[in-house]
């Protein structure tokens, strides 16, 4: 993968391309970072690009000149790359359902943010997130509280760190202090580090 | 669940690399401790003609008796997914590994034959050469890892020569080695290898 010539594009936002970009981080792999503007900034870039694109969406990945669209399976495609998507067919599923679990939330909160219900992202903040990291806690526990999956620190982790990382009311963490342990070792990864202190800063 | 018991003296020492190895699994075991023969010789003189080669440590894994500690070491990393994730990378665990105990079998020396000077020349010259050396290959590896960019044996094992240098000499061999020291802090920070080094058995060796 080091000699890949890889592109990421998407817009000047982390949101769906972060998971990506963190991936890309941690594997040590040079890419290029294409940034569009939102098209709340100025549309005329994703006006032009967007008839381009295999769906009319972005994220895509171009990896040595193939083209792969849909955040999700990208990832999924880096993981593999960069070794941490499970290492037996088994703990790739493991590892599936952690990202699922977490795709779910931020396409709940996604949901309700876009569409300004205020009462339904409280409730979202207030019950159903505390709720599913519970389970996320019971889950590492009984995957000896290490990491989520097989002992062993995979995407799940990574993708659970920068889901965690985005909340805006860490207090949540307090109730779930084995996965505070595992989202404050990631950010402690060398690579993670760093591209988190340098990235572009932007609203979301 | 297979039944795990590992026998040694109550020290860290030779056993010490298999003890950090079932921490991080979370495997259970009994930690078998005899009495150092320079404290009492009795314990150790009953079981040594029981050993395979009149040493330990042994490793008992579901009956089976290995001995030699890089040997139940590397079998222990490799039932835990630390070894390696192929044939070259365990070959460049090993070789991590090798490098490590050549530094430690030569302190031991010294040690062992209350060398002061001599261990003092170590530290100042083989230690800090050999620790240069490594400093570069993590660097040449990305930075995080020693191997793979992936956590290993090898990180472990690195992370076990520092501290128990830190231990035995009250000297910080990776002081001047930043790669090697957020290496040894992370690996430190792992909750088992923390919740084993806070509550292992404090001894001299």
């Amino acid at each position: 993968h080091k000699m890949a010539s890889v592109k990421l594009t998407y817009f000047n936002l982390r949101a769906r391309g972060e998971p990506l970009r963190l991936l890309l981080a941690y594997g040590g792999v040079k890419y290029e970072d294409e940034r569009l503007s939102p098209v709340w900034v100025d549309p005329t870039a994703w006006n032009e690009l967007k008839p381009q694109t295999p769906y009319g969406q972005l994220p895509v990945l171009n990896w040595d000149g193939t083209v792969i669209s849909q955040s999700m399976a990208c990832a999924r495609f880096i993981a593999k790359e960069i070794g941490i998507a499970g290492r037996t067919n088994l703990e790739r599923a493991q590892v599936d359902e952690i990202i699922d679990v977490i795709q779910d939330l931020i396409n709940k909160g996604a949901s309700l943010y876009f569409a300004k219900d205020d009462e339904g992202l409280k409730n979202h903040m207030t019950v159903t997130i505390p709720t599913s990291l519970g389970q996320l806690e019971k889950r590492i526990e009984s995957r000896g509280g290490q990491f989520m999956v097989g002992n062993s620190f995979s995407f799940a982790d990574l993708h659970l760190y920068g889901y965690v990382s985005e909340l805006p009311d860490k207090s949540v963490l307090d109730g779930v202090p084995k996965i505070k342990s595992l989202t404050e070792r990631v950010a402690n990864l060398p690579n993670i580090k760093t591209w988190v202190e340098s990235r572009p800063v932007t609203d979301m | 669940m297979p039944t795990v018991k590992l026998t040694y003296f109550n020290l860290r020492a030779r056993a010490e690399p298999c003890r950090l190895l079932l921490a991080y699994s979370g495997t259970q075991y009994e930690d078998e401790r005899l009495t150092a023969p320079w404290d009492d010789m009795a314990p150790w003189t009953a079981l040594k003609p029981k050993t395979p080669w009149g040493q330990i440590p042994m490793l008992t894994w579901d009956g089976e008796v290995i001995a030699q500690s890089m040997a139940c070491a590397r079998f222990l990393a490799r039932e835990f997914g630390l070894a390696g994730r192929n044939s070259m990378e365990m070959a460049q665990v090993d070789e991590i590994i090798d490098v490590i105990q050549d530094l430690l079998n030569a302190y031991y020396s010294l040690y062992h034959a209350k060398d002061t000077a001599g261990q003092q020349k170590h530290l100042e010259t083989t230690v800090a050469t050999g620790m240069g050396q490594l400093e570069k290959k993590l660097e040449s590896r990305g930075g995080q890892f020693m191997v793979g960019n992936a956590f290993s044996w090898a990180d472990l094992h690195l992370f076990f020569y520092v501290n128990d240098m830190q231990l035995m000499t009250n000297k910080a061999v990776d002081a001047a080695f930043p790669k090697i020291q957020n290496l040894v802090q992370r690996v430190a920070s792992i909750p088992n290898i923390k919740a084993w080094v806070d509550s292992r058995p404090a001894t001299a060796l």
